[in-house]
């Protein structure tokens, strides 16, 4: 470990020397101020630097004072070495940057000491640096991993909405962190039927998109590709539309995630058949959704459910809401409701009630791009405490 | 208040306390050279030097060289500060040899020049020139000393050699 000992008088440097010398340190002499400071603004700065208060050139507490001005970063243990050892003269010391002080004539042993001590602290400050420079690698590869986890699971949202003739489909997602535990989708299960859902996972964060990723897999007409929202017929060979009552059963089948992992999740799924119009679902702990038919404006309260993932053996009730042309249905998760402002005021249903009752006669794509924008004035622009979806469509 | 002492007071440092004022001439008249405690009947103090340099004999001769060459002009340079009635360069000077002093293990002249530094700080031109006088006669004796310490340590490193 490289040492300064700056100090004028020749007999108490040799005597500093000597000592420094036979406990293994490489020793770097000044014999003035000017020289010691030279020294210590040189690339290859000393660990431990003994400086003499009074010499000629630069003192000691001036020394400590523009070395920790100039090198904020620099764990260099600085040292003072005085004759004065009075109460205010040491507080000088300390206050101007130094770390210690030792009075002249010093006593070897406590020269020692002092220096181990400075070698311990020395120590303790590279961990410190080490670990903390591990740590920001972490944490960048974590934030690396995170926005590409986000990107695949975006992959998984709809890109566009289907074209399906006499329906018009619109929607807005924003995620409150890197990955969400919100999910929806929207796709055509046959001819004349759409299936759509929109998923919440408790909590947010990667935990839930873990569950929310693996719930979008199963949640697909696919069933080459486990999707459960068909199954084969009796003769093995056709399929069948599998009914949102039993879809919800089966999720809560295969997913009894409270037991596991404490968490579990809302959902609505529904099948519109935009032959009869009806837009049958199962709600499952998740929040009402909007039915607008001209300027009336409801939330349709009924056929409840308990989420998935809590209790065995659930039977879940089924809902239906007919519909008319013209008439638009909303589906959201709680990120809506539950959007704060920065006096922790909630957004709540009575402002989306508002909102949507504002702008009567408005296409879908306009009604949830108010209610997105209403939701963002309203927190006034704080980032999002939850995830946000609206998914909403309209008979045309 | 002129000085302070630290509880709990230690013998050491109580003696060399009175013996740096009784030098500064502001408690008693008696030659502090005469007042000395008894371990400073000694102007260079061997185990002091020797302890500081974990006993090694090669330092040992070549610390006093060092202190014996500095010394010398300083002391000239103090009288002369002190002929000029220059405070500052006056209490610079005395506090390296001060230090120096210290280190060596030559204590008379440490308190001595502690001594000076305060009768100078307290503008006392007559008491400092007195108690240079003492310091420079001190110094004669301490190079005395110092030459018959490293003669002594010089031959009986001789003898090691020629068995």
């Amino acid at each position: 470990m490289i040492t300064l000992i700056a100090e004028d008088d020749r007999t108490s440097r040799r005597i500093v020397e000597t000592n420094l010398q036979k406990w293994g340190y490489d020793v770097l002499s000044a014999v003035d101020g000017n020289e010691a400071w030279e020294i210590l603004v040189h690339d290859d700065t000393p660990k431990i630097a003994l400086l003499d208060w009074m010499m000629p050139g630069i003192d000691g507490v001036e020394i400590c004072r523009r070395f920790r001005q100039m090198k904020e970063q620099d764990s260099t243990y600085l040292i003072l070495l005085t004759a004065l050892n009075r109460k205010d003269n040491i507080v000088e010391g300390l206050s101007a940057g130094a770390d210690d002080y030792i009075t002249k004539p010093f006593d070897r042993d406590e020269l020692r000491a002092r220096l181990r001590v400075g070698q311990r602290v020395l120590d303790m400050h590279s961990v410190m640096k080490d670990q903390f420079r591990q740590l920001r690698e972490s944490y960048a590869r974590i934030e690396l991993d995170l926005k590409a986890a986000a990107l695949v699971q975006k992959s998984l949202l709809p890109c566009e909405p289907p074209k399906i003739p006499g329906i018009e489909f619109a929607w807005k997602y924003e995620a409150c962190d890197f990955v969400a535990g919100d999910i929806f989708n929207v796709f055509k299960l046959d001819e004349r039927r759409i299936g759509l859902y929109v998923l919440d996972v408790s909590g947010h964060g990667v935990q839930a998109a873990l569950l929310s990723v693996s719930l979008s897999r199963v949640l697909t007409p696919y069933i080459e590709q486990g999707g459960i929202l068909k199954r084969y017929a009796a003769d093995h060979r056709h399929r069948k539309i599998v009914a949102p009552g039993e879809v919800a059963g089966l999720l809560n089948l295969r997913f009894p995630v409270m037991s596991q992992t404490g968490q579990y999740f809302t959902f609505l799924y529904g099948i519109l058949d935009t032959d009869t119009r009806t837009f049958r679902f199962v709600r499952a702990g998740h929040p009402y959704p909007i039915v607008i038919k001209g300027s009336e404006v409801a939330f349709f309260e009924n056929a409840g459910n308990l989420p998935v993932g809590i209790m065995d053996n659930v039977h879940y009730h089924e809902g239906v809401i007919q519909l008319a042309q013209g008439d638009k249905i909303i589906l959201y998760t709680d990120g809506m409701p539950e959007a704060t402002d920065p006096r922790r005021e909630q957004f709540g249903s009575d402002n989306i009630q508002r909102v949507l009752s504002s702008y009567p006669g408005d296409p879908i794509e306009n009604d949830i791009q108010s209610l997105h924008r209403h939701v963002k004035d309203f927190a006034e622009d704080h980032p999002l405490s939850d995830d946000l979806t609206i998914l909403g469509f309209q008979i045309l | 208040m002129n000085d302070y002492l630290s509880k709990p007071v230690q013998p050491r440092q109580l003696a060399e306390m009175i013996e740096i004022w009784v030098a500064a001439g502001q408690v008693s008249r008696i030659d502090p050279k005469i007042d000395l405690a008894p371990s400073r009947r000694v102007s260079f103090d061997k185990s002091i030097l020797l302890n500081r340099i974990d006993n090694d004999r090669i330092v040992f001769r070549e610390i006093p060289q060092i202190f014996l060459t500095d010394a010398q002009p300083l002391l000239a340079s103090l009288k002369e500060a002190l002929c000029a009635e220059d405070r500052l360069k006056m209490q610079r000077h005395v506090h390296t040899l001060k230090g120096a002093a210290g280190s060596a293990g030559a204590m008379n002249m440490q308190a001595l020049a502690a001594a000076i530094e305060r009768s100078a700080q307290a503008d006392d031109w007559e008491g400092s020139a007195r108690l240079t006088d003492q310091l420079e006669a001190e110094f004669v004796e301490v190079k005395k000393e110092m030459d018959d310490a490293c003669s002594v340590c010089l031959s009986s490193k001789k003898r090691n050699l020629i068995p």
